[in-house]
């Protein structure tokens, strides 16, 4: 079970920089560190991209099948990549976060990318105790389009609070660096595939 | 919308594929390594179990519930993700050369490294957004050679003299030791000959008197000639390689060489893998590689220790053995006479060669153990680690460092010991995604760096 104390605040910038400093919290070091008791989060070069017309619909209690509606593509250096009004696609954060088991976190679009319409978190929940970098759900609820560029701006920020674990879980997205689903399946069946060659 | 029938089709065109492809591959079979004839004997089982399991399935869930359209995505899903492992793993193996196999986050590091190497070489063209299929196949053509190319084909010289990739995974961290060590390597002889390498031309007359089968004396001669030149092209992009990437080259070559057969096969391109780890030995003895513990760590390699009781005691008294035929057999032999009295030289020339700035000496290892120590915990590394620049060759020793002593640790952190047992491939996955997160850290950083 995991008890974020009530009514507990959120870190401050000077004990966040304490974190970066001793746990190595987050890979690379922040240039501008903690400014606002947050830490910006950049947009890495991968990205899975929604192919709509491969299936009729999917169902939330299936959401393995939502794979069959991605592909996943890398914008080279230097380039962008154009989120398209009512676009929605799945991202990974260049930074990679090492959570201490005291600390958990919420990630937040950034201002600036939201007055833009890139709303670019859904799933904004980050545990105690996480390695890796968050997968953010990037949608553009605005009207035109958005040029977003890997490596570039901030799209959203983690704000971390102090928490107690009284029971340590570890996630299933544990020390994860790209973009991904719930499972991977391939990996699944290739392990079993391979179980039965040699067997 | 796809219905389920297109679905099944489309999974049955790619299983005939993946098959024309194996079955082209069998056809040539005599060009692929021990280890790719292996996999292509697999992989035919592989791809038939499958494709023959899937229509079986797709028979029993139409006798079952014919209008259960999910169950027939589900079937196409779970085939789609096994003919994925196919088309981007197994053909890519076993084909070798493809330059979709240089991992993005590699690009920024051999970029940087490559005008060091061979200064006004251009990688873009040539490698990393090559229109050319066959543009990775290693060599050296000569000016007659490139002219008898179709018309067509624009004469460009530096389009011919590129990377060779090896028949190893995209993302594996032997990958990265290839191309970051023994690829450059080869790429520095071309742009900048060592000496040893003009001798060839010059062979001893009294070692070549030595062969005494007269009436095929001539081809004999050009066939160890031939020989003796890969022979030291290899040597040198080794030597080469542990220079630039220190014993992460060693361990590299100790499982590229398990990967794809016989360590102790010589061939008329290659000496014997356990030949050139000796030769890599050397060199790290050289660079200050010499601390016990090192060594420990590094024993549990048997390609090592095979190495080791070869060139113990002298290795002149180890020629090649294999009967592969006469010619061939006495060609080895011969061309290993002579390469083996030149490898003092080969290591001095290239270590002279080298600017210091570029190697990989002791000075280095305590880096490169923080990164383990970091990569064992389950982090990336960034440049914040050490407070000299970190290089690619820090990151991929600190991660052998890990691959030969620490899996436990990070399997503990990734959550992948369950019940006690460690997971090796899902842990060799979470290092190798590790350590491209560091380099492509590294890349971001030296990008705002130059910024």
């Amino acid at each position: 079970m995991l008890e974020v104390p009530f009514g507990a605040a959120a870190l401050s910038s000077r004990e966040i920089e304490g974190l970066i400093r001793g746990n190595n919290l987050v890979t690379p070091r922040p240039l501008v560190t903690a400014a606002d008791g947050a830490i910006d989060l950049h947009l890495s070069d991968l990205f899975l991209v929604g192919k709509r017309s491969v299936l009729p619909s999917i169902s939330m209690e299936e959401p393995r099948k939502a794979a069959r509606l991605f592909n996943e593509m890398r914008i080279a250096r230097g380039h962008r990549i154009a989120l398209q009004p009512q676009q929605f696609f799945l991202a990974s954060t260049l930074e990679y976060l090492a959570l201490p088991d005291t600390v958990c976190g919420l990630i937040q679009s950034r201002s600036t990318a939201g007055r833009m319409g890139v709303i670019s978190v859904a799933a904004a929940w980050v545990a105690p105790g996480y390695k890796g970098s968050p997968t953010l759900e990037v949608f553009n609820a605005g009207d035109i389009s958005v040029e977003l560029a890997p490596f570039g701006e901030p799209v959203c920020q983690v704000i971390l609070f102090s928490a107690t674990r009284t029971s340590a879980r570890i996630s299933r997205y544990q020390c994860s660096t790209k973009a991904r689903f719930a499972t991977d399946l391939g990996d699944e069946l290739i392990e079993s595939w391979l179980r039965y060659l040699s067997a | 919308m796809l219905t389920t029938h297109y679905q099944k089709r489309a999974i049955l065109e790619r299983f005939h594929r993946v098959q024309r492809q194996l079955v082209e591959f069998d056809t040539r079979s005599e060009s692929l390594t021990t280890g790719a004839r292996q996999l292509l004997a697999s992989g035919f089982e592989a791809v038939t179990v499958a494709s023959v399991t899937f229509l079986s399935d797709w028979q029993e869930q139409i006798d079952l519930d014919s209008q259960a359209e999910d169950k027939f995505f589900e079937l196409c899903d779970r085939h789609s993700a096994i003919l994925g492992k196919f088309e981007s793993k197994l053909i890519p193996l076993l084909d070798g050369a493809d330059c979709n196999n240089i991992p993005f986050e590699l690009e920024t590091h051999l970029a940087s490294l490559v005008p060091k190497i061979a200064p006004d070489w251009d990688i873009t063209a040539t490698v990393l957004h090559s229109e050319y299929r066959f543009n990775y196949g290693i060599g050296q053509y000569t000016t007659d050679e490139l002219e008898a190319l179709p018309a067509k084909i624009p004469i460009d010289h530096q389009r011919f003299v590129t990377f060779a990739l090896p028949r190893i995974a995209r993302d594996s961290l032997t990958l990265h030791a290839v191309l970051l060590g023994h690829e450059l390597g080869h790429l520095r002889q071309w742009h900048s000959p060592i000496p040893t390498s003009g001798k060839v031309e010059t062979l001893p007359e009294d070692l070549l008197r030595s062969i005494t089968d007269t009436d095929q004396r001539l081809k004999v001669l050009l066939t160890v000639k031939g020989i003796t030149r890969n022979w030291i092209n290899e040597f040198v992009a080794d030597t080469y390689s542990a220079l630039l990437i220190g014993p992460a080259s060693l361990l590299a070559l100790g499982e590229l060489g398990a990967a794809v057969g016989s360590t102790t096969h010589d061939s008329e391109t290659h000496p014997a893998t356990d030949r050139r780890l000796s030769v890599i030995m050397k060199v790290l003895a050289g660079q200050g590689f010499l601390e016990p513990r090192l060594h420990v760590g590094f024993r549990s390699l048997e390609e090592l220790e095979s190495a080791n009781l070869r060139y113990s005691s002298d290795m002149d008294r180890d020629p090649p053995n294999q009967p592969t035929g006469f010619l061939n057999f006495s060609a080895l032999r011969t061309a290993w006479n002579i390469v083996h009295g030149w490898i003092d030289d080969i290591v001095n020339e290239c270590s002279s060669s080298l600017p210091p700035e570029l190697k990989f000496g002791i000075d280095r290892w305590g880096i490169a153990r923080d990164v383990a120590e970091c990569l064992a915990e389950g982090r990336p590394v960034g440049g914040s680690l050490s407070k000299t620049a970190l290089l690619p060759a820090d990151v991929l020793n600190g991660a052998w460092l890990v691959r030969v002593s620490r899996m436990e640790d990070l399997a503990k952190v990734a959550g992948l010991d369950r019940d006690g047992q460690l997971s090796h491939v899902r842990t060799s996955k979470v290092l190798d995604d590790l350590v491209l997160k560091s380099l492509e850290i590294l890349s971001y950083e030296q990008r705002l760096a130059h910024a």
